[in-house]
């Protein structure tokens, strides 16, 4: 007894999944590329080598200031002048409806940076209602701490 | 009787992974190169205040007060009479004091800010909550 006919065969339809493939990748790269360019974005700069805060919330902060080791501020990748950057902290504030105690601001100095610089913000901000800030710091590598130990 | 076709013609889907493995290959490069170029980040949150003649009365709790300043010519900390010249000495001295009211941190303008945040990470370190950083006029 022959139930099916020689010349019928079960067929798999046949589907080619490398273009898929190659375009999730692809995706995934992007992604990848653009959210670590906007890390890149940060300026590269000597920030002092402190652990920092063993519960800090590493999350994105509102707004930052970098401020270089010859008292030089960037703010977006843009040099700014002291007043540029209150213009701006204002602007931000402003956006809070006024609230400067909600102000998330990280201030980036490098480690070389003329204290006095960092003062003449701090007093700025704080004259503005800002009652907390974040100073960023690097995270020593194993073998890597240097200055005052 | 015969039930099997008479030859199995099964059609394998096939995946190519030459692609797949060039991918991942860029992925690895990339992550090992993102990971030379962006070395980690933490921050110090302290708060910030002005340092100001207070006008009201004293309060009871006296917070405790790290100066960083240039001590007979080099950077150091001053807490009360005691000069100290490195960080571990600075947290081994502030773990030891009282914690309630916490502690200022009064940087001076001649100084890099290394210091004032190597004073800012002590006073993490020996245990302090609440830490102000009150900036100083040159």
């Amino acid at each position: 007894m022959k139930f099916r006919s020689e010349g019928v065969r079960a067929r798999v339809p046949a589907m080619d999944f490398t273009s898929m493939v190659d375009m999730v990748f692809l995706l995934i790269i992007f992604f990848l590329a653009t959210s670590s360019l906007a890390e890149l974005n940060r300026q590269q700069m000597n920030l002092p080598q402190e652990r920092g805060e063993s519960r800090a919330e590493l999350v994105k902060p509102g707004f930052v200031v970098n401020v270089m080791g010859d008292g030089r501020m960037i703010t977006n990748g843009r040099e700014v002048s002291l007043s540029e950057v209150l213009v701006q902290i204002d602007g931000e504030i402003a956006k809070l409806g006024g609230q400067a105690a909600s102000l998330d601001l990280l201030v980036r100095a490098e480690r070389n940076t003329p204290l006095h610089v960092v003062n003449v913000l701090a007093e700025e901000l704080s004259s503005r209602g800002v009652r907390a800030w974040k100073l960023g710091t690097e995270i020593p590598r194993a073998g890597s701490m240097r200055g005052r130990g | 009787m015969n039930f099997k076709p008479f030859r199995s013609s099964r059609v394998h889907a096939g995946l190519d992974m030459t692609s797949m493995i060039d991918v991942i290959f860029l992925l690895l490069i990339y992550f090992l190169l993102t990971t030379t170029y962006a070395p980690p980040e933490s921050h110090l949150a302290p708060a910030l205040r002005v340092d100001k003649v207070a006008a009201g009365r004293i309060a009871d709790l006296q917070p405790q007060i790290v100066d960083v300043e240039i001590i007979d010519g080099s950077p150091g900390f001053r807490l009360g009479d005691q000069v100290l010249r490195d960080k571990e000495s600075l947290r081994l001295l502030l773990a030891a004091l009282p914690k309630d009211a916490g502690v200022f941190v009064k940087g001076a303008g001649d100084v890099t800010t290394e210091w004032a945040v190597a004073a800012l990470q002590a006073c993490r370190d020996a245990g302090f909550d609440r830490v102000t950083y009150v900036p100083r006029r040159r």
